[in-house]
């Protein structure tokens, strides 16, 4: 592993009398993917929020190239999120729904790209809109007006345009149909291809955790049972929950395998 | 839908109404307070086409002849015929909305205790009563802006002092709380000075409810997950107001005037009627009403009752107005659609 | 669980009235002249005089001074003295306060009478020529401004020669019992100036909780399920409409109030307001601070009573 681009110490939060994070330590080097799985509820989502500067953890830090995030203001503050960025979960309520497409990939840019002028923030905005694969039109449409994968590529296309060093995903595959996932998984592939980017990916679904990162955690009640690679993970879970969850995945695969779509009048099983 | 073809119309219908209220006065044939002291408690002036021979003129008026019986009943006398024409200048400039040629005098509603003419005197006191209205509303509504805004934002105690504030200013009844206040303060004022007062007063009392409107769409907001994008990208709060939740206030801004401007009217009403408001010379529906009081029946003179005629045209437009206003401004949803 | 909502409902209600009857004191200090200005004015009253009534009411004492004597006469029931009847304002306002509240009372009453079966009857027939002149009727009246209303009320009462409150409340002096045919009589025409006020908006929010409790599936059910309609009505519909319309009772009362000062005041029913109204304008501080509690009381009163009962009716709020 390279050195640590963002690094969590002991993170702990309560969100009143539940305890939300409860003392969680994690490192992510440059370039690094990494996928965090748990069920809902255990944290995961207060955990990125914290790494992306939203919240403020209760007791421990965030460090971003050497400098505690929440202390930041100003000129590092936009530093800090040129550099890092999170993509919201619910992909429909992280969009103004008043806003056309254009507006909302060029939001990012102008609030941090004050050295870019109008022209060329448009210019930036429409060319990630066709690298993430929307047609030209979506410029014009509102948000409602798109579908859920639409709204997803969207999304990274928003985030992108700032070129982070560390993308953070919060579910960025929920609501959606099994082909779409696995379009924005890919898409998620290409984008750490095209340039150096880390990537966070909190999701629920072992197989896309599986799909696109190299290290694993495990979260259960606000703590990270288990930090692995992937290939340890898969072949040997140590921590008795990870152990289970991997256990329903596995049996839920032998069930249900994945294959074509099933057309109408055909049998089913 | 058939709401929303009437949305414009209704809007456009209310505004002229006011326009022509502000613009008839200043067209008003005579001065809200020129007394015509020969002619006191006059009916309302006949305009006639026929002259006595039975012969068909230009409209005229008769002149009027006071009888010598009892002050208040008049006699006409059409041997002598004053024509009667449309947009004339005045003496004094301005241009007037209709007139007899003088020395004939022509009260379309009449004439008061002190021969002052109804119909003119109608005109300025609307404007009155729709200025305290319009004024009031934008103070108050500034003051829910700032107040929803800090509440909605800040959260805390900030939000626990304005919150229960405007809950505390609810629980109280607004007429009776507003009498009070008015008599903490000097009683006789001149004009300008009560004017005022009404206009603070009411808006003190009213900023409460469109505050609470406004904090709640600046919490739902700030909650949105675009604001909380935003904020990853560096958003400060100016720009979150600016950008984000400002757009999402307007439709309830628009909604909340068209409610309170007549609500505030009435009530600058209900404080000139009560003495407490605007006082003589110059006019308000208010006072005007409130030496109706006793001269409407007593007397005869129905007259006098014009101004409410006016008032209650005015509050049914408004509340046709506010309420298409508040179905069209209410904030769209976005249909969750998923591919 | 009640009790204690009882209980911080008591609290709020008591620091609410706390802070408006301090604040009232503070402007009244604020603002110069008081009572006696007017007084100092004509030659007629001597210094001395002036200074001993100043002494006599405590007039130059401190603002701080002032409002604690208040609160300590307030918790023996004493609102301070009337200076221009030179009474106790207690004295002078309890009564008035009755008379509002019956006022308010028999006027809601009434126009629940009307506008309540009407309103059903209109949810449940609404294409019948009743329930749409009904609704024609009450649109038209909710447009007509309070104020209008009163006046037109008494130029019938004046032209029908019906007898105002003013006459029936200086014959109802003669003795309670013996003066209750003129007090009702009397009640007439502000009853009905205030409830033609009030019977549209209940009818408008009775009329729609009562067709959207009828499209409601269990009520739906019910009546499929073939029972009859007069359980229907009463086990069915009536809880579900019950909970808009008592909300609505308890959100109403502020402006009921302030409808019913207008009415008093021009119909001249012996109640708060005009009392409160004489009191602004002869600077009767007192007098002024107490009407105005004493009318936040009954507006609060009437608040909580309607939440309390909601709490009742509706199982959702309980828990």
């Amino acid at each position: 592993m390279s050195e640590a681009l963002l690094v969590a110490r002991e993170l702990a939060k309560r969100h009143r009398a539940a305890c939300a994070l409860g003392g969680v330590s994690l490192s992510i080097g440059a370039e690094e993917s990494l996928a965090i799985v748990g069920e809902s509820g255990c944290g995961k989502s207060t955990l990125l929020r914290c790494l992306a500067g939203l919240e403020r953890p209760d007791t421990g830090s965030v460090v971003f190239e050497g400098v505690v995030v929440w202390r930041l203001r100003g000129e590092q503050r936009k530093r800090f999120c040129r550099g890092v960025q999170l993509v919201l979960q619910d992909a429909a309520r992280a969009l103004n729904p008043w806003w056309n497409g254009l507006a909302l990939v060029r939001e990012p840019m102008d609030l941090l790209r004050s050295d870019l002028s109008r022209q060329e923030r448009d210019v930036v905005a429409r060319r990630w809109l066709e690298r993430v694969g929307l047609p030209a039109s979506v410029t014009e449409r509102l948000p409602g007006e798109l579908s859920g994968g639409q709204r997803q590529r969207l999304l990274l296309a928003r985030a992108m345009t700032l070129e982070p060093a560390v993308l953070l995903l919060d579910e960025p595959l929920a609501g959606l149909d099994p082909p779409i996932q696995r379009d924005i998984l890919d898409l998620l592939q290409e984008l750490r291809r095209d340039r150096p980017l880390a990537t966070v990916l909190v999701t629920h679904s072992l197989g896309a955790a599986a799909h696109c990162a190299e290290r694993i955690a495990v979260m259960r009640s606000g703590v990270i049972v288990e930090l692995q690679s992937m290939d340890s993970f898969f072949s040997g879970p140590q921590h008795l929950y990870s152990q289970e969850i991997l256990a329903g995945w596995q049996a839920r695969q032998a069930n249900f395998v994945p294959g074509p779509p099933i057309k109408s009048g055909g049998p089913t099983h | 839908m058939r709401e929303c073809a009437w949305r414009l119309p209704a809007a456009v219908t209310l505004l002229s109404w006011y326009m022509l209220l502000a613009g008839l006065a200043w067209m008003a044939p005579y001065s809200w307070r020129e007394q015509h002291r020969d002619f006191p408690a006059a009916p309302p002036t006949r305009i006639r086409m026929v002259d006595p021979a039975g012969e068909w003129r230009m409209p005229f008026v008769c002149k009027m002849v006071p009888s010598s019986d009892s002050v208040g009943s008049y006699g006409e006398d059409c041997r002598v015929r004053y024509p009667v024409s449309l947009l004339q200048p005045a003496g004094d400039g301005r241009m007037v909305l209709f007139r007899a040629e003088s020395p004939g005098l022509l009260f379309l509603f009449g004439t008061d205790d002190l021969g002052r003419d109804v119909f003119s005197r109608s005109l300025a006191g609307g404007t009155v009563t729709f200025a305290t209205g319009l004024l009031a509303t934008m103070v108050a509504l500034l003051l829910a802006i700032l107040g929803g805004c800090l509440a909605g934002l800040l959260g805390g105690w900030p939000d626990l002092m304005i919150s229960r504030g405007a809950e505390l200013l609810m629980a109280l009844p607004v007429l009776y709380v507003l009498l009070a206040l008015r008599a903490a303060l000097p009683i006789q004022t001149p004009p300008a000075v009560a004017f005022a007062l009404a206009v603070g007063l009411i808006s003190i009392l009213g900023w409460a409810r469109p505050a609470r409107l406004l904090r709640g769409v600046v919490m739902s907001t700030r909650n949105e997950g675009y604001v909380m994008a935003a904020r990853g990208f560096g958003a400060g709060p100016i720009y979150l107001l600016r950008k984000h939740i400002f757009p999402r206030l307007r439709g309830v801004l628009g909604a909340q005037a068209a409610i309170l401007i007549p609500e505030f009217m009435l009530v600058e009403v209900a404080l000139s009627f009560l003495g407490l408001g605007v006082a003589e010379p110059v006019p308000s529906w208010g006072t005007m009403l409130s030496s109706v009081q006793y001269d409407l029946v007593a007397d005869r003179r129905w007259w006098l009752g014009f101004p409410a005629v006016l008032l209650t045209l005015s509050i049914l437009l408004s509340g046709q107005v506010a309420r298409t206003l508040e179905l069209q401004l209410q904030p769209v949803a976005v249909a969750p659609e998923e591919s | 669980m009640w009790v204690h909502f009882l209980l911080t409902r008591l609290l709020q209600a008591a620091v609410t009235l706390g802070l408006l009857s301090f604040f009232c004191f503070a402007l009244f200090d604020w603002i110069p002249g008081d009572f006696l200005t007017d007084a100092e004015a004509s030659p007629a009253v001597s210094s001395a005089t002036l200074e001993g009534l100043r002494d006599r009411y405590g007039l130059d004492s401190p603002l701080g001074t002032r409002y604690a004597r208040w609160l300590d006469g307030l918790s023996r029931g004493d609102l301070g003295p009337s200076l221009s009847y030179q009474t106790d304002a207690m004295a002078l306002l309890l009564p008035r306060l009755g008379a509002t509240v019956l006022l308010n009372l028999v006027a809601l009453v009434v126009a629940l009478l009307v506008a309540l079966p009407l309103a059903t009857f209109a949810a449940q027939r609404p294409d019948s020529w009743l329930a749409q002149g009904a609704g024609r009727g009450m649109q038209a009246s909710l447009a007509i401004p309070e104020i209008v209303l009163v006046l037109l009320i008494l130029a019938m009462a004046q032209a029908y020669g019906l007898p105002l409150p003013g006459g029936a409340a200086a014959r109802a002096e003669t003795g309670w019992l013996g003066g209750l045919p003129s007090l009702a009589v009397g009640l007439v025409a502000p009853v009905l100036a205030l409830s033609v006020g009030i019977a549209p908006t209940y009818f408008r929010h009775m009329r729609a909780a009562w067709s959207e409790a009828l499209a409601e599936s269990y009520v739906l059910a019910a009546r499929q399920a073939g029972l009859p309609p007069k359980v229907v009505r009463w086990r069915y519909l009536f809880p579900a409409a019950a909970n808009p319309l008592i909300s609505l009772l308890g959100n109403s009362l502020g402006s009921t109030l302030s409808a019913s000062l207008l009415v008093e005041t021009v119909t001249g029913w012996p109640g708060l307001g005009p009392l409160l109204l004489e009191a602004v304008f002869s600077r009767d501080t007192y007098v002024v601070v107490g009407a105005v509690m004493f009318a936040a009381s009954a507006q609060m009163a009437g608040n909580l009573a309607a939440d309390l009962a909601i709490r009742r009716i509706d199982p959702r709020i309980r828990s």
